[in-house]
């Protein structure tokens, strides 16, 4: 592995077109800004993690998982009075 | 031709309605066949994405604008390269809901992840959306906040009645 030293408001390149570079340090915490084209896919690694196991959690329902969604739902659904279940925000 | 699946049995689906995912759902990267099972959706958007492959792996599904109508799936390159051109009319998306066993009212949503269909090829994908809003556990029955608490009773009984 690379490892560099880096100061805040400086960067580094990787290839032609991707330029990482450090916001701002606070504490135990770095803010990085990324630049790369619109094809590369920037994601933080726990995000992959936390979906998969997200996944996992949900591959696991029984049928009576979804009898309660689907009460639920529906008593929901006539106590707001319609469809449309939430607007708040 | 038949699926074979342990929560409804042995079932006939026509060949034609089989979802391809070739890269899988993330987490289970071998299961790349998918049907959509709506028999049982009793008139709410709820549905099973039942892996044609391996009977016990089935998710509850629902399109994401049920919960978020203004919710809005943004492609990225990966994904345009996939499916070639891309015509909005032509995808459909759903999203994973998790329904945690002893506190079913705590029902999640994956709004950051879902799932989307090209339904003329019948390919779909998980993507992850960029749009930092979008929650990978979006409480589909929003917590009612401390100041709520007394107002809840009503609903309780309601729930226990049913």
């Amino acid at each position: 592995m690379l490892i560099l030293t880096r100061r805040s408001g400086e960067s580094i390149k990787i290839g032609d077109d991707i330029t990482i570079s450090v916001i701002e340090i606070r504490g135990h915490q770095v803010r990085l800004g990324i630049e790369a084209p619109r094809d590369v896919v920037v994601h933080r690694e726990e995000i992959y993690e936390l979906i998969q196991e997200q996944n996992r959690l949900a591959a696991e329902q029984s049928p009576s998982s979804l009898a309660e969604v689907k009460s639920l739902w529906k008593s929901k659904s006539v106590s707001a009075g319609g469809g449309e279940e939430r607007k708040s925000s | 031709m038949k699926v074979a699946t342990t929560r409804f049995g042995e079932m006939e689906i026509p060949e034609n309605s089989i979802i391809h995912i070739p890269e899988g759902i993330l987490g289970f990267p071998n299961n790349r066949r998918y049907v959509l099972l709506e028999h049982d959706a009793e008139g709410t958007p709820f549905k099973w994405l039942q892996a044609v492959d391996s009977e016990r792996l089935a998710f509850i599904v629902v399109d994401p604008r049920h919960i978020l109508p203004e919710y809005r799936v943004e492609f990225d390159e990966e994904t345009v390269a996939l499916f070639g051109a891309i015509v909005p009319e032509d995808f459909d998306s759903m999203v994973i809901v998790n329904v945690p066993r002893e506190n079913p009212i705590a029902m999640t949503a994956n709004l950051k992840a879902p799932i989307i269909v090209h339904y003329p090829k019948r390919i779909g994908r998980q993507i992850i959306l960029r749009n930092e809003d979008y929650s990978i556990t979006h409480r589909i029955f929003p917590e009612p906040s401390s100041e709520d608490d007394g107002a809840e009773r009503p609903v309780k009984a309601a729930q226990s009645a049913g």
